[in-house]
């Protein structure tokens, strides 16, 4: 996928519907400073990445994880969003959580119904097979998003 | 996208790599001496700014778990970071989370300093002023720098040089 220089920056529709919920009812904003404010994002991110990165790097790593993140936001002097981000992240983890059960259950039952129609015997075996399979996919399926 | 997008897009790209605009000259007070400023084009754009005061109150709908910024965006500009290999997606998260509390957050300390008048429109100078102002947003000085009139620079070089003539 090619990177065209406009994909560098966030959706406009999406920036200016933070900024209005940020404002007062009946404030506008110029175009020149929803422009400049989604450029400060991008620059925002890219500041906040090449921080936490350090910290990756320090731990020897080669994968940004969450706290990495954290320590970027302090470092930055950004410390009023851990607290607002230490509980959106407990939240994101849940429904990842609740998205993978059931993601989980929808295989098995999907290769249960497989290995019926090829009429296999000795189902628990195979349940263990699966169970072993599902968690390597999902093991591969991780790396996959992070790492593309 | 505006065609003003396309057309700097590659001077965008710079931009936010390495923080700086093409043809740019620096403005700050005392510190370092006195340097003229202004920046060219880039981020141009119309430049009302009627007044009022209000109060500024925090917005409820982003204390949720969900974000509104797409995370695959968000992840295409760390990618494009030098350095970064990977990023486990409760990172991605919090990235894309922490970006929309800034914006936020960028949004209410701009409005706030606003010149103190009655105040309906956030303005360019807004922000820039902000930038200028909060120690926490220097890093933003050199992407929002403030403007000023091209005679303006001009005398300030033609007095730049007398000082250096007379020494």
């Amino acid at each position: 996928m090619a990177e065209r220089p406009e994909d560098l920056n966030l959706p406009n529709a999406v920036i200016t519907r933070i900024i209005k919920e940020a404002l007062p009812e009946g404030v506008n904003v110029s175009k020149e400073a929803r422009k400049a404010i989604s450029q400060a994002a991008s620059v925002f991110v890219l500041y906040a990445t090449s921080c936490a990165n350090n910290f990756a790097m320090k731990a020897k790593r080669k994968t940004l994880n969450a706290a990495d993140v954290m320590a970027a936001m302090e470092e930055m002097e950004f410390e009023r969003f851990l607290q607002p981000l230490k509980e959106a992240l407990e939240g994101f983890k849940k429904s990842q959580k609740g998205k993978k059960v059931a993601s989980e259950q929808k295989q098995r039952e999907k290769e249960k119904k497989a290995d019926a129609e090829n009429g296999k015997g000795k189902e628990e075996d195979n349940e263990d097979e699966e169970e072993r399979m599902d968690e390597e996919q999902e093991e591969e399926e991780d790396e996959e998003e992070v790492e593309n | 996208m505006t065609s003003a997008v396309e057309s700097s897009a590659r001077g965008r790209r710079t931009a936010l790599a390495s923080s700086t605009t093409g043809f740019k000259i620096d403005r700050t007070s005392a510190r370092a001496g006195r340097r003229a400023v202004f920046s060219l084009a880039r981020f141009s754009g119309n430049m009302s700014a009627n007044n009022a005061g209000g109060k500024v109150n925090v917005s409820h709908s982003l204390n949720n778990k969900n974000v509104s910024l797409p995370m695959s965006r968000v992840k295409l500009i760390m990618k494009s970071s030098p350095d970064v290999s990977s990023i486990n997606q409760d990172a991605l998260f919090v990235t894309t989370k922490a970006t929309e509390l800034f914006v936020q957050y960028l949004t209410q300390c701009s409005f706030k300093n606003g010149s103190g008048k009655e105040k309906n429109t956030l303005a360019y100078s807004d922000l820039a002023n902000a930038a200028e102002q909060s120690e926490i947003f220097q890093f933003l000085t050199d992407i929002l720098p403030k403007k000023i009139l091209a005679k303006d620079y001009l005398r300030s070089l033609e007095e730049r040089a007398e000082d250096e003539d007379s020494d």
